[in-house]
């Protein structure tokens, strides 16, 4: 069901709307309409937007960084504090780049200085000013001329891959010149000091990442502004909400509550001094969709928002296919024995981690507790029992118990067919009262002529005595409701037009049931797949055993657990989704369901 | 005969080689896209690992189906007509070229879909709604299996 709501009317005076609106978010209860149509400090919401974006990006990348092995504590949630870390992620960063950019110049300038060995470039300058001059020259191999030795003092001092290193002493003259070569500049530090400031280097760069490691100890905080950030966000697109009137003096904004909530909401929004009005939707209003549903519908409520909410004035159908989807999860899946497994899964997480789960994950295990018991019930039909058949023992119990539930195969082909031929005409009988609730019975009419027809069809063939098909009976009931087909299905229009429109609904319905009904053979193939695959697991952990006791245990325990646990993984995600697609595809399309409605999210912090 | 069960066999082979290519397709289609999406949100490996798993399910009705000739139904012996090793043939060749070509197309559905995911899309719920459709033909195939083996057996 949705929860049928009020509209709300606020005005109030433009120098008050500030606090205005914080009396509303502090209240909590108000699902605000909004839209674009106040001016408000643009560059503010886009400096929000870029905060939180830069806030996003902080706390991914510190989750990254954390020590996934022994993580740190974490420290105490602190907006202030969570709102500086972004730009001193930042500084530490650019610090590391710096670091890195010298990292590489010096690590290349140890790569031009190694072949020359380790010295002081001090001495050079000494000898320099004594006159001696000492160059550096690098020639390939072959063009070193051993006759510089004696006739410009050459030394050697390298030979590296087809270099060679070499330099001249000499006392005033220019052998750079005489040799034709280019000269290598004096280096300035020496080896040794270089080595000692790549290790600093390193040591900083160090240093830094472990700052950068330290702020995730305070992703907390970080969390605490980012929401303080969107709870900003969301306070200036409520603002801007308003509708300015008497040349902006006076500020209306329209929101919506639960009907339940009004007299709650009355009587603090009169303590505070805000002029409101009251008033139920109008039908063209997109009013926000807040289910309510009891404890058991409620737990599907997840599933119907995965496709689309309903329009307010449309019947929600969650609790119309939730018992289906039950029996349709139960069937697909069809091992009582992955069923057991499912509910005491959900069982004990619900039990065991009672703190550290959330509500909404809470309300999952509880809907997946509920399919597992569904699941064990209809695996009572096939007997499927982790891929063993339970009525294949000799055991009198089950013996007994298979004479009164056991489907085989075709009885199991038959029945989801079955299933799906009742979920389809219930989604029509749906589709009547929606027509009704929504436009009024002239609109409804041709679909009840259908239903009728459809009825009268499905009775003829389960009891012929009482009214054998193609009988007079039939013959008039199928009769008045092909006039209601033909000639109601939109009222207002000329007769033959309708009749027209009669005949493509004829071609759209013979096509389309079919098709719809033939869409429920999933549920036998799938349950019928899941099971000849376990017991294929089975038959191969026996068959492969060893024979001796231990060795033989084991290779069955591994064959048998991994093998199921595949095969449990496939089934119960086929046993999800192939009832969802039954529901949102032949469900709501008989049902016509249309969809689209928003959720009622309430403005407060 | 031995020539019936021959031609039963090449229908079992059929059966299992092209559905289980198909799914093997498939699922490497949804998983290359996964793990391009996974650069943009590493977050998301819950929902596309069930979107990969999807076009998986058509190689194992391709052998569910091997296993009804087998098991269920016994018809795969020495025995076996001409009628039924025909029959046997040709849901062979259906189930796996089915199960071949809807496991591929399947598997570029979730792709897509598991691109979208990565950039930024809610679209989980969606994509695994307009994923099964193409799963069904499969599914039908199997069915289609089962009534031909029944219809012979």
């Amino acid at each position: 069901m949705v929860a049928t709501m009020k509209k709300f009317i606020f005005i109030s005076f433009h120098k008050d709307y500030d606090r205005f609106l914080h009396a509303l978010r502090d209240m909590g209860m108000i699902h605000v309409a909004e839209q674009d149509s106040m001016k408000v400090d643009e560059e503010k919401l886009q400096d929000y937007l870029s905060t939180s974006k830069r806030l996003n990006e902080s706390i991914k990348k510190l989750k990254q960084l954390r020590d996934k092995k022994a993580p740190a504590p974490y420290l105490d949630a602190d907006t202030e504090r969570g709102m500086e870390i972004p730009a001193e992620i930042e500084q530490i960063e650019n610090k590391k780049s710096a670091l890195h950019q010298q990292l590489q110049v010096s690590l290349k300038e140890r790569d031009n200085l190694r072949p020359w060995g380790n010295f002081d470039p001090e001495n050079i300058y000494r000898l320099k000013e004594e006159g001696y001059h000492v160059r550096f020259f690098i020639v390939p191999g072959k063009e070193y001329d051993p006759e510089w030795g004696t006739k410009h003092n050459a030394v050697i001092i390298q030979k590296e891959g087809a270099k060679t290193y070499f330099v001249t002493i000499t006392k005033g003259s220019q052998p750079a010149e005489e040799l034709q070569l280019e000269e290598m500049k004096v280096p300035e530090v020496s080896l040794e000091a270089l080595d000692k400031l790549i290790d600093s280097l390193q040591e900083k760069i160090k240093k830094e990442d472990e700052a950068l490691k330290a702020l995730s100890t305070e992703i907390p905080s970080a969390e605490a502004a980012l929401k303080a950030i969107e709870s900003d966000i969301f306070f200036t697109k409520v603002a801007r909400s308003a509708t300015p009137a008497a040349e902006d003096k006076l500020l209306l904004l329209q929101g919506w509550a639960p009907e339940e909530n009004v007299a709650e909401i009355t009587s603090y929004l009169e303590s505070q001094d805000v002029y409101f009005r009251v008033s139920d939707p109008a039908p063209e209003d997109d009013v926000p969709i807040k289910f309510k549903n009891n404890r058991f519908m409620r737990l599907f409520e997840p599933i119907a928002e995965l496709y689309m909410l309903p329009k307010y004035n449309e019947i929600d159908l969650t609790p119309f296919f939730a018992p289906f989807y039950m029996i349709f999860f139960g069937l697909s899946l069809g091992d009582i024995g992955y069923g057991t497994l499912l509910f005491l899964g959900a069982t004990a997480a619900r039990t065991f981690g009672k703190e550290k789960i959330s509500r909404t994950m809470r309300g999952m295990l509880a809907l997946v507790q509920i399919l597992g018991l569904s699941t064990m019930v209809c695996g009572l039909l096939t007997g499927g029992f982790f891929g063993f058949n339970i009525y294949e023992t000799n055991i009198p119990f089950f013996q007994n118990m298979k004479n009164q539930v056991y489907f085989d195969n075709s009885q199991m082909f038959t029945l989801s067919l079955i299933l799906g031929v009742v979920q389809i005409m219930f989604a029509m009988f749906l589709k009547i009262v929606n027509r009704i609730k929504q436009f009024g019975w002239t609109q409804a009419l041709s679909t009840i002529g259908w239903f009728v027809l459809l009825m009268s069809v499905i009775m003829a063939v389960l009891f012929p005595a009482i009214m054998p098909i193609g009988g007079t009976l039939h013959l008039i009931v199928m009769g008045l409701s092909a006039i209601l087909i033909f000639f109601f299905n939109s009222p207002g229009k000329n007769p033959f037009m309708n009749f027209g429109l009669g005949l493509w609904d004829t071609y759209n319905m013979a096509t389309g049931l079919l098709g719809d009904v033939l869409s429920y053979v999933r549920l036998f193939a799938l349950g019928l797949s899941g099971g000849i695959l376990a017991s294929v697991f089975n038959s191969l952990a026996l068959g492969l055993k060893p024979d001796n006791l231990i060795g033989g245990s084991i290779v069955f325990l591994l064959i048998f657990l991994f093998g199921h646990s595949i095969n449990m993984f496939m089934n119960v995600l086929g046993a999800f989704v192939h009832p969802l697609r039954l529901t949102f595809v032949e469900f709501y399309k008989n049902a016509e369901f249309k969809g689209g409605g928003k959720k009622y999210n309430p403005f407060r912090k | 005969m031995d020539i019936n069960l021959l031609i039963a066999y090449l229908g079992i082979g059929i059966m299992i080689a092209l559905s289980g290519i198909g799914s093997a397709y498939g699922v490497t289609i949804a998983g290359n896209a996964a793990i391009g999406a996974l650069k943009k949100d590493s977050s998301k490996f819950g929902n596309f690992l069930v979107l990969t798993a999807l076009p998986g399910t058509q190689g194992l009705y391709g052998f569910a189906g091997y296993f009804m000739f087998q098991s269920i139904f016994n018809i795969l012996t020495p025995e076996i007509t001409a009628i039924q090793s025909a029959a046997v043939f040709a849901a062979g060749l259906s189930m796996g070229l089915v199960g071949l070509l809807s496991a591929i197309r399947q598997g570029q559905v979730c792709a897509n879909g598991i691109a979208s995911i990565g950039q930024g899309n809610d679209v989980f719920g969606n994509t695994l709604i307009l994923a099964v459709f193409p799963e069904l033909y499969a599914i039908v195939a199997l069915a289609g299996v089962f009534l031909i083996g029944s219809a012979v057996a």
